[in-house]
């Protein structure tokens, strides 16, 4: 009886240890997989497609882009696609991510605004590179989500606001850079406004599971230039020779 | 007879209304693709019936005055709840997602599953009936097709009164009342407690009504996302579902200049089936300092005194007032939708200079002897780029046929004003401008250049076409309107040496040597290597916004990636994705269960050909009659209705004559003959007939069109049951297959009729019917007594 006792403890403390070490080993599994997708999404989607800028690459490489997804799309979190949030919304395909930013060419010690938070990863690849991220969300539902979720993953140079980006966020202006990362069909005047002489807004142009381009706009010596650029999707469209 | 005959005729109306509901139902919830697939469930319907008769032919017979009120009960309780069924959060399925999420193509199929079971049950107890009465066909199909007919003119009125998502249950009444028609009167328990349940099921979908939602990638959906958005006026019609969105934050300001400096105006959207439609226009748009003059479209008025301008498709009135801040003595508009015609109405009421008709472009153009200074039609494609979703709605207003009409009627110094969002790869300017080189080749113009003028701003194109040559004084005043608001010239008259990206640059600079290359006799060397098909759209192939060729699908695959195809093209993919989906569906449903019974006939190749041939040009000539008798009366949904409505009608009159005919082999070659002969006159004289008096009287056009319909229809309505009759005689246990291949290839032939437009023409459409009932006929050398 007593040696049924012991093996039984025996089989307690085995199945403790095998139950204590899963549960230890899964998130840690799941971390190093998370990280590889990471890489290979910065090396296959990013680096092949010509984008070389160190700060943009390290910032894609360090942001977790599977927290900023619904629980049931994470495993194709780093996948070459945009993928709903909910609201009609999408969290960007990384490669438009990571062209925006780069198109913006910001550095440490830039200020940014953002147009259009949605689950906020484009605000948090930026506070990865600039000193502050400014961001504006008019879906109250997926401002205040951001909020708790930049809040959690402890991004402490950014700031959420739920209101109408329109008006851009004047008090802190003027950027250096400015991205409304929803679709617009127009270029408020005040967003104009608020970007620095030499500063850079880029604005995308085209639903996401559609055909989506950006637009990138300039502003020299108070001159406003527009550059429409290919969409991201694509290369060059030339002619067949 | 006679109650069984009512109640084929109710359920035969039940099943049409429903696909015409259903049709409307996904219009407004996903886009209006699914129509193609909802005709086809339908048509699946019958044929997986026809094969299910097969298999349990003598227990259904057996069980006939039971079976068949039971049949009408399961249908009516069917209609009213699969939309809620499909509406529900597991199984609701986003057409965007399809290409993304692999787990939406599944709850396409799972919903496909669902809306096909009421055509099922419904067809299953229509051809019951044939079955039953094949000695008496001619008059159960009259039935059947008097009570479709009548089905299609329910629906259209139901749409008039009610919303969408109410009719499914009006519909199960309908469906209902054919059952209690038709119930025995020794029907026994099962019977009467079915009856009772469907009664119950029917009231509780009354008291807790569904409520549709709209994909949330639909424009309406985000617009209601919006704070304090709220629907202010809703109202439903054949045309769609039209609401009226405000919100405080809702702003109109689509590609307006970078030189605008105001506040963005608030505005009311309007939108139809939840896609955008336009605004409410207020008064201010109409006067001097509206937002609308910086915008490319304003151009022609900054360069040219007009004195009167048409506008087609007016919309919610955005072009009329761009005319009205301009002073325009006489403004001509056109919108055919009849809600978005009395907003219209409603917003110009008060300016007598604007002169509105409810019709379609084409049949004001053709009626109408005036002559005008600026013909303009509204900006073509979409902001956010449309990706071909509209690919396969015809465009009738920019085919070839129609730029000629508009320029015939431009006064001495009048313009046509075309106007399009930049799309990349450039594909609507640059058939815009091929149309309009194609306009001047054809009307022997010696200097085209310098009669086009055209200009880009940071998100469209805007292209003049003028009657006469281009002044120098008008160059440099477009010119100076380009300053003034950013814009950047395109074409300048006369003149390749041209600054084209002082305001706004474009990446892609091949845009600019592509123009010049369709307004240079090189064009054709363009056409053919370009990966697109940008040559202008025509009567024949009025479908302006589908560009994809077969040919180049490889290259576009090796440029741009497989997964991109559906971003150019969803509207046509998705009609391809529907075809061998219904191929692949239809086979496995009709034609598979079939060999689980072995088929002993003397006459299987006459039945093979004669019934697939049927079934397959029937539905030929009735989408492309729908498509003819649309561009004839300008009211695409009556025009439709009243298309079907005739041909079912006139057809149900040759079914009823066809039980006074002596059937032998003879008459079998004779009629599918005489219909080819028919399909053959209406290939070379239909479209001219049409053309050449769509400017006629109503009333002269509809005795026309029930002349050219009716006589079709009537031949056509003789050819099932003639061929059923024959087989009645003594070899009964080969309807069901004839049934389910004439069912099998009616399901393909919708989106088969509808691909074939797109690659050939209506015109060839027509001709492959003419040639498939030739065959019909000459199959009858195979018939075995």
């Amino acid at each position: 009886m007593n040696q049924n006792k012991g093996i039984m403890n025996t089989h307690v403390i085995l199945l403790s240890l095998i139950l204590l070490n899963t549960s230890i080993l899964f998130p840690l599994f799941g971390q190093e997989e998370y990280e590889e997708k990471r890489n290979n999404m910065v090396n296959r989607q990013i680096k092949a497609r010509g984008i070389y800028d160190k700060s943009t690459l390290n910032a894609m490489n360090t942001v977790e882009r599977h927290m900023f997804v619904p629980p049931r799309y994470k495993s194709s979190a780093y996948e070459d696609n945009p993928l709903p949030i909910g609201y009609g919304q999408t969290i960007s395909q990384p490669y438009i991510v990571a062209y925006m930013t780069d198109l913006l060419n910001v550095e440490f010690g830039d200020t940014v605004l953002e147009i259009g938070t949605g689950s906020g990863y484009q605000a948090a690849v930026l506070a990865e590179i600039v000193s502050q991220v400014y961001t504006i969300e008019i879906i109250e539902e997926l401002g205040l989500s951001a909020i708790n979720r930049l809040g959690n993953l402890k991004y402490d140079n950014i700031e959420v606001k739920v209101a109408d980006g329109y008006y851009g966020w004047e008090e802190h202006g003027p950027y250096d850079g400015i991205v409304v990362t929803a679709a617009s069909e127009y270029i408020p005047p005040p967003l104009i406004d608020q970007l620095k002489d030499g500063g850079k807004m880029i604005i995308p142009v085209g639903s996401p599971f559609r055909v989506q381009s950006l637009m990138m706009i300039t502003k020299k010596g108070g001159k406003i230039k527009t550059n429409n650029l290919i969409p991201v999707r694509f290369v060059p469209f030339t002619r067949k020779e | 007879m006679i109650r069984i005959n009512i109640a084929i005729g109710l359920i035969s109306a039940a099943i049409i209304a429903f696909q015409l509901v259903l049709m409307q139902i996904l219009s407004y919830v996903q886009w209006y693709h699914f129509a193609y697939m909802i005709i086809s469930i339908a048509l699946l319907g019958f044929g997986a019936a026809g094969t299910f008769l097969t298999i349990f032919r003598q227990k259904l017979l057996q069980n006939y005055y039971r079976v068949f009120p039971l049949l009408l009960f399961i249908t009516a309780v069917l209609i009213s709840i699969v939309v809620i069924v499909a509406g529900t959060e597991t199984i609701r399925f986003d057409s965007l997602l399809i290409f993304q999420d692999f787990k939406h193509g599944g709850r396409l199929l799972v919903t496909y599953l669902i809306f096909f079971l009421p055509f099922f049950t419904g067809a299953l107890a229509v051809g019951m009936s044939f079955l039953k009465f094949a000695e008496k066909i001619g008059k159960v199909y009259f039935a059947n097709l008097v009570g479709s007919g009548l089905g299609g003119i329910i629906a259209l009125l139901l749409m008039q009164w009610l919303l969408a998502e109410k009719l499914p249950l009006v519909i199960a009444v309908i469906a209902l009342m054919g059952g209690l028609v038709a119930f025995p009167k020794n029907g026994g328990k099962l019977l009467l407690s079915t009856a009772s349940l469907s009664i119950i099921v029917l009231l509780t979908v009354f008291f807790n009504p569904v409520k549709l939602k709209p994909s949330e990638y639909k424009d309406i959906s985000k617009t209601l996302l919006l704070p304090d958005a709220t629907i202010e006026y809703e109202n439903s019609s054949p045309h769609g579902l039209v609401q009226i969105i405000s919100s405080p934050v809702l702003r109109y300001a689509p590609g307006v200049s970078l030189s605008y400096r105001e506040p963005f105006p608030i505005r009311k959207a309007v939108f139809n089936n939840g896609n955008w439609n336009g605004y409410l226009v207020p008064a201010t748009d109409m006067q001097k300092r509206s937002i609308l003059n910086y915008t490319p479209q304003s151009l022609p008025y900054y360069i040219e005194s007009i004195r009167n301008t048409l506008i087609l498709n007016a919309g919610t009135g955005e072009n009329v007032s761009l005319a009205l801040s301009h002073s325009i003595p006489e403004i001509i508009a056109t919108e055919a939708n009849t809600e978005i015609f009395n907003l219209l109405q409603n917003s110009f009421s008060n300016q007598n200079e604007i002169k509105l008709h409810q019709t379609l472009a084409r049949t004001l153009l053709a009626s109408r002897t005036s002559s005008y200074d600026l013909i303009q039609l509204p900006i073509i494609g979409s902001f956010f780029g449309n990706s071909g979703l509209n690919a396969v709605e015809p465009q009738y207003e920019l085919s070839i046929e129609a730029f000629h009409e508009m320029w015939d009627k431009l006064s001495d110094n009048g313009m046509i004003c075309l106007s399009s969002w930049m799309d990349y790869p450039a594909r609507n300017s640059y058939r815009l401008l091929s149309s309009i080189s194609q306009l001047l080749e054809d009307k022997n113009i010696k200097h085209p250049d310098e009669h086009i003028m055209a200009i880009r701003s940071w998100s469209a194109v805007t292209i003049l076409v003028k009657k006469s040559k281009f002044s120098k004084d008008q160059e440099k005043m477009m010119q100076q309107f380009c300053d003034d608001l950013m814009f950047d010239p395109l074409i300048l008259p006369g003149t390749t040496e041209i600054n084209r990206g002082k305001y706004n640059m474009l990446q892609d600079e091949s845009f600019f040597d592509n123009i010049e290359r369709i307004l240079s006799g090189n064009k054709k060397e363009f056409f053919k290597n370009y990966s697109f098909r940008v040559q202008p759209a025509q009567d024949n192939r009025p479908f302006f916004f589908q560009y994809i060729r077969w040919s180049e699908i490889h290259q576009l695959i090796t440029s741009f990636g497989e997964s991109s195809i559906p971003f150019f093209e969803l509207g046509y993919v998705l009609i391809l994705f529907t075809f061998i989906q219904i191929i692949v569906v239809a086979g496995i449903f009709i034609i598979l269960p079939l060999f689980i019974k072995s088929w002993k006939s003397n006459n299987k190749m006459w039945i093979f050909v004669y019934f697939s041939g049927i079934g397959l040009a029937f539905m030929f000539i009735e989408i492309v009659f729908i498509q003819y008798f649309t561009f004839y009366f300008g009211q695409p949904i009556y025009a439709t209705a009243a298309s079907i409505g005739i041909l079912l009608i006139t057809s149900a009159l040759g079914s009823y004559y066809s039980g006074s005919l002596r059937i032998t082999k003879k008459l079998l070659f004779q009629i599918p003959l005489l219909i080819a002969i028919l399909m053959l006159f209406h290939t070379i004289l239909l479209s001219n007939i049409l053309s050449h008096t769509i400017a006629a009287s109503h009333a002269v056009k509809i005795m026309i069109s029930i002349v050219l319909i009716g006589i079709t229809g009537f031949f056509l309505g003789l050819a099932f049951p003639v061929g059923i009759k024959y087989l009645s005689k003594d070899s009964q246990a080969d309807i069901p297959w004839a049934w389910a291949f004439n069912g099998y290839f009616s399901v393909i032939s919708t989106a088969l009729a509808t691909i074939i437009s797109v690659e050939a023409g209506f015109v060839w459409v027509l001709f492959l019917a003419a040639i498939t009932y030739t065959m019909v006929g000459l199959a009858s050398s195979f018939l075995r007594n």
